[in-house]
C-alpha cells in the first residue's frame, strides 16, 4: 500500500484526488493540508512514502516544504503539482528534491501514474514538461539568475497590472524600451505571448 | 581573445575590466548564445560593447550598468544599461560627441539597429537590435 499526503490550497482539487483514489487499492491518502505548513505537520505525524504538493500555496510554498521534507525524511518521495510549466519552475522543484512534476491540466490518471512511479523509486514528469534541461546541467552549475534588474523591475510593475506606456512612465524610459524587455523576458522564461507574461507576473511571488 | 573565445567571455572580461580601472560596477547577463556567432559579427558587437561602456565611463557618471544580451531565433538584442546623469538624444546626435556615429555605423554594417533611451538625471539606455 502507497500512502500519500497531498497539499494544496483549492479544496475542490483535493477533494478530486482523494475520490479518485478512494477506489485504488495499492493508493491510501492518508492526509491532505492547504498550506506549506500543515503539510510539514502532516507528515511529522504520519510519514507517507509520497507526498504530492502545490508550488504555491500559503505560509510555505511547495518550493520550501519539500526541501525541509527531504531533509528530515530523505526517504519520502516528492511530486510537484502545478500550474506552472516553466524550466524556472520545474528545476526548482527538482532542485528542491522532487522526483515528480504534475501540471494540473494533466489527467488525473497521471496522478496515479505518477505516484506508483516515484513510490518505485523512479521520476514521473508530465509529458508536455521539457525536462531535456536536467540532463544537460546536472545542477551542478549554480543557476545564474536569468532576469536582469531591468527585467525583474518591469516584470513587478507587469504584474501590477501597470501597461507598458504606464512603466515606461514610471521608469522615465520610452515604451519601446519597455516592449523590448518584455519581448526578451518572453523569450528568456520561455513564453508564448504577452498574456503568459502577464499570468506569468502575477503567479510569480517564486525567485524564478 | 574573442576569436579564441567567443564574445562573452570578452563582454565578461570588458566588465570585469571596467569595475577594475573606474568606480563603474557592470552586470553582464546573457541568454541563448550557446554557439559561437559568425566571426565578424562577434567582433562587431564586441567593438560596439566596447564604445558603449567606453562612453558610460567617460560621460554617464554611472555607479552601475548592465549589458543584457539575449538571443532571439533570428536576433539577437542587447541591452546596455546605466544609472547615470542620461541626456538628451536629439541634443548629442547634433554635435556628433561620443563616438555615437561610429557606433550607429558599426550597427548599420551589420544591417542592425539602434534606439537611444535617455532621460537626464535619470539614466540611459541603449537598445541594439541584430539579424542573424
Amino acid at each position: 500500500m502507497i500512502t500519500v499526503a497531498v497539499a494544496e490550497d483549492h479544496q475542490s482539487l483535493v477533494d478530486g484526488i482523494n475520490l479518485l483514489l478512494k477506489y485504488e487499492e495499492d493508493i491510501s491518502i492518508i492526509g491532505m493540508a492547504n498550506d506549506g505548513e500543515e503539510l510539514l505537520d502532516v507528515v511529522r505525524r504520519k510519514k507517507p512514502q509520497v507526498v504530492l504538493t502545490d508550488i504555491k500555496m500559503p505560509k510555505i510554498d511547495g518550493i520550501a516544504a519539500t526541501k525541509l521534507i527531504k531533509k528530515e525524511f530523505p526517504e519520502i518521495k516528492i511530486i510537484a503539482f502545478s500550474m506552472f510549466d516553466q524550466e524556472e519552475a520545474v528545476r526548482q522543484m527538482i532542485g528542491a528534491g522532487a522526483s515528480g512534476y504534475l501540471l494540473k491540466n494533466s489527467p488525473l490518471e497521471d496522478v496515479l501514474k505518477a505516484i506508483r512511479e516515484v513510490a518505485n523509486g523512479n521520476t514521473f514528469y508530465d509529458s508536455s514538461i521539457d525536462v531535456s534541461f536536467l540532463k544537460e546541467d546536472t545542477n551542478t552549475a549554480p543557476k545564474k539568475t536569468l532576469l536582469s534588474k531591468s527585467e525583474r523591475e518591469i516584470l513587478t510593475l507587469v504584474g501590477e497590472g501597470k501597461a507598458s506606456s504606464e512603466i515606461a512612465a514610471v521608469r522615465f524610459t520610452s515604451v519601446s524600451t519597455v516592449e523590448k524587455h518584455r519581448k526578451n523576458m518572453i523569450r528568456k522564461l520561455g513564453l508564448s505571448g504577452k498574456g503568459e507574461l502577464l499570468r506569468y507576473a502575477l503567479e510569480k511571488k517564486y525567485d524564478f | 581573445m574573442i576569436a579564441k573565445q567567443g564574445l562573452l567571455p570578452a563582454v565578461q572580461k570588458l566588465a570585469r575590466n571596467a569595475s577594475v580601472t573606474s568606480a563603474l560596477n557592470i552586470e553582464v547577463q546573457d541568454f541563448g548564445l550557446n554557439e559561437r556567432l559568425e566571426n565578424t559579427l562577434e567582433i562587431s558587437v564586441f567593438r560596439i560593447l566596447q564604445e558603449l561602456v567606453t562612453n558610460i565611463i567617460k560621460h554617464a557618471e554611472a555607479s552601475e550598468a548592465s549589458i543584457a544580451i539575449t538571443q532571439h531565433e533570428e536576433s539577437l538584442s542587447i541591452i546596455v544599461e546605466d544609472n547615470g546623469k542620461g541626456f538628451t538624444p536629439l541634443q548629442i546626435q547634433k554635435k556628433e560627441g561620443m563616438g555615437l556615429n561610429s557606433i550607429e555605423r558599426r550597427i548599420e554594417h551589420i544591417e542592425g539597429t539602434m534606439e537611444i533611451d535617455s532621460t537626464p538625471g535619470k539614466g540611459t539606455s541603449i537598445l541594439i537590435d541584430i539579424p542573424l
